[in-house]
């Protein structure tokens, strides 16, 4: 080991990074050179008086504002976990309510149900029930007699036919007349 | 400031590792922890970087405020003091090299808090723990800055030279070199003052 190795591995040997071998080396190197002997105890002796002064502190005032700019940013699971249960409650309550009022905004209704909610009298409501049965009757008729048409049409279609049959027979015949 | 292993087991310390999982977790106290276990060294390491008191302040704040900023990116197998001292290092570099310019720390300086024994010490005593303080701010204001940077970044970090040599961009014997030559300087600094025999 020469003396810049030396040098090397007395550095490490100071912050205990050196090897079991390297120490060996370098404690037979110091053994014999009275310059890197000095180096090493000097070297020694500056760390000592470095690490006998306090290391100066910052002030409260940084370290309150670090811990200010460092409060955790709760996550949307973490407002819900700090939740009162009576709160857990309410909002259950709140959300049934809600859902009920939808369902009943968009279910199926017939004018009895529309009359509760447009105030119109039973007398009323009766009279547009009995109204729409009506129409929903005169509706069936006429969807009877467009049947009947459509009946009727065919069966004119099917004598037309059974005519113009006959009449080529006749003009087929009409040689014989 | 060595990472200990987390031992539910006894009574050892959380690791910096599993304070700061915690801390992502939401635990503000996990950071309070961590802050006040790191506080000193990256302070130390700081201001006698910077060589000006109000300068270190802001630096370690924005260093603490990077380290908030990207906790999502902190990687477990990287060791905490290792990524604290190079958040530091980097913007205390950059902010020296903006200013262009090295001061010492004034031991007059009244907001200079410095950790004293319980007792308090003598008059006597407290004059030359001054004397030797301020040659030893002396010595570090006058080294070459990537000298300081060396040797304070073992000093306070607790990172190794391996770890120095990685976080500074420069090979193993280089940062070797540059320790033995910050010790030199030091070594020379005490001995002109009769501190060294």
């Amino acid at each position: 080991m020469n003396c810049e190795q030396a040098n090397e591995v007395l550095m490490l040997d100071l912050y205990g990074e050196a090897t079991a071998a390297d120490v060996v080396e370098l404690k037979a190197h110091l053994a014999g050179c009275a310059t890197c002997r000095r180096i090493a105890e000097t070297s020694r002796a500056a760390l000592v008086e470095f690490r006998r002064e306090a290391t100066p502190r910052p002030s409260r005032k940084t370290v309150e504002a670090v811990l200010v700019a460092a409060q955790p940013r709760p996550r949307l699971a973490g407002i819900f976990a700090q939740l009162h249960p009576a709160l857990w409650q309410a909002a259950a309550v709140v959300a049934v309510a809600l859902i009920v009022s939808v369902a009943v905004r968009f279910w199926p209704q017939s004018p009895i149900q529309l009359a509760a909610e447009t105030s119109l009298t039973a007398t009323q409501a009766a009279a547009t029930e009995t109204s729409w049965d009506a129409n929903s009757a005169a509706l069936s008729d006429r969807i009877r007699l467009a049947q009947a048409d459509v009946s009727i049409g065919s069966s004119l279609d099917s004598r037309i036919s059974g005519l113009r049959d006959a009449l080529s027979d006749l003009r087929a015949g009409s040689g014989s007349f | 400031m060595p990472d200990q292993p987390l031992s539910p087991a006894s009574n050892v310390e959380p690791s910096d590792d599993a304070l700061f999982e915690r801390y992502r977790n939401g635990d503000a106290a996990a950071f309070e922890t961590l802050l006040a276990r790191h506080q000193s060294a990256l302070f130390g390491f700081l201001i006698r970087m910077a060589g000006d008191r109000a300068l270190a302040e802001d630096l370690f704040q924005e260093t603490w405020l990077r380290v908030v900023r990207e906790a999502r990116r902190y990687r477990a197998e990287q060791k905490f003091s290792r990524w604290l001292f190079t958040i530091a290092n980097r913007l205390a570099i950059d902010e020296l090299r903006r200013r262009k310019r090295w001061r010492t720390v004034s031991v007059d300086d009244e907001e200079a808090a410095v950790e004293l024994p319980a007792n308090g010490p003598s008059a006597a005593v407290e004059t030359e723990r001054r004397q030797t303080l301020s040659r030893i701010e002396a010595a570090l204001a006058t080294m070459q800055p990537s000298l300081r940077q060396v040797f304070l970044l073992r000093e306070h970090s607790g990172v190794s030279f391996k770890e120095i040599a990685a976080m500074t961009d420069a090979p193993l014997g280089t940062v070797l070199w540059r320790m033995s030559a910050a010790l030199k300087h030091l070594r020379k600094e005490l001995e002109a003052d009769g501190m060294m025999e």
